[in-house]
């Protein structure tokens, strides 16, 4: 149980590191939240289980998995907010964003009646 | 007999939580549970229409795809991330959900946002057409497809009859024009 805690936890370590890279190299706005919003999230959500692997038996697992979830349930949610802010207050996407339908759909709103 | 179980699942959630806070399971812990969750619901305005159906197969399969596609799109992410090559082909598309319930609309937009590389970036709600950042966009039709898929196997395991009346096999599309 400790070694699979073990490994657990040093996935989780490696998945929050790649991601606060990602932060670093990724081009705009959206890019980095693909990158830093999610991937961190999972990475404590594999923390908590190493950790509850390594724990077993004893008190403490409860909290962990509760905080998993709530992690793990909320976390889309303030990715959405954050990207729908940053689209709507007209941040530039990347010069390697091949198709915006979003802006087209806008711009039809705006030419209809 | 069903809905009185779906109806019973906020309550149980709010008292496990509160138990889990606890961190063990006492006659006090889940009392308190108990007047905690009473006293959030009635705070909230009451628990919110939940999922008016439940076809556990087909909800099952909803789960097992978010939690491959979870683990396969974390992988493409951190690959994408450790090797200087850039792969990177973002794009916003439309996917059309036709005919879906608010509660599939919040249980498909969160799917997507928990799979790392795709992020609902706006909702339209009638109809319902989510706009979905692509990290890695290399076949538009593909991408839409598979989200248009997922959509509709949400539909089938949380949807009211009308909605699993949607062609799932159907040109997006023709669905996005009608």
């Amino acid at each position: 149980m400790d070694l699979v805690g073990q490994l657990c936890i040093l996935a989780g370590s490696l998945l929050v590191l790649v991601s606060s890279i990602g932060l670093h190299r990724f081009d705009d706005v959206f890019a980095r939240l693909h990158a830093a919003g999610k991937a961190t999230s999972l990475g404590f959500a594999l923390v908590a289980v190493g950790a509850i692997a390594m724990g077993l038996p004893g008190r403490g697992w409860g909290e962990l998995i509760l905080a998993a979830v709530v992690l793990v349930l909320t976390m889309p949610v303030g990715v959405h907010l954050l990207a729908r802010a940053a689209y709507r207050s007209g941040d530039e996407l990347a010069p390697a964003t091949v198709v915006d339908e979003l802006a087209e759909r806008r711009a039809e709103a705006a030419d209809g009646p | 007999m069903k809905r009185s179980i779906v109806a019973i699942v906020p309550w149980v959630a709010l008292v496990a939580a509160w138990v889990a806070l606890w961190g063990e399971v006492t006659l006090a812990s889940v009392l308190g549970g108990v007047v905690v969750a009473v006293i959030a619901v009635v705070v909230s305005g009451g628990p919110r229409p939940g999922p008016s159906h439940l076809r556990p197969v087909a909800a099952l399969r909803f789960l097992v795809v978010v939690a491959w596609s979870l683990v396969k799109a974390t992988s493409l992410v951190a690959w994408e991330v450790i090797t200087p090559r850039n792969r990177i082909v973002e794009g916003i598309i439309a996917v059309p959900l036709p005919g879906a319930s608010p509660m599939v609309q919040l249980l498909v937009t969160n799917a997507i946002g928990l799979t790392p590389g795709t992020i609902v970036v706006e909702v339209d709600e009638d109809p319902c057409v989510l706009f979905v950042h692509v990290l890695h966009l290399h076949d538009v039709e593909r991408v839409r497809a598979e989200l248009v898929e997922l959509g509709a196997l949400a539909m089938s395991a949380f949807g009211a009859p009308t909605d699993a009346a949607v062609d799932h096999d159907g040109d997006p599309d023709a669905e996005v024009r009608a």
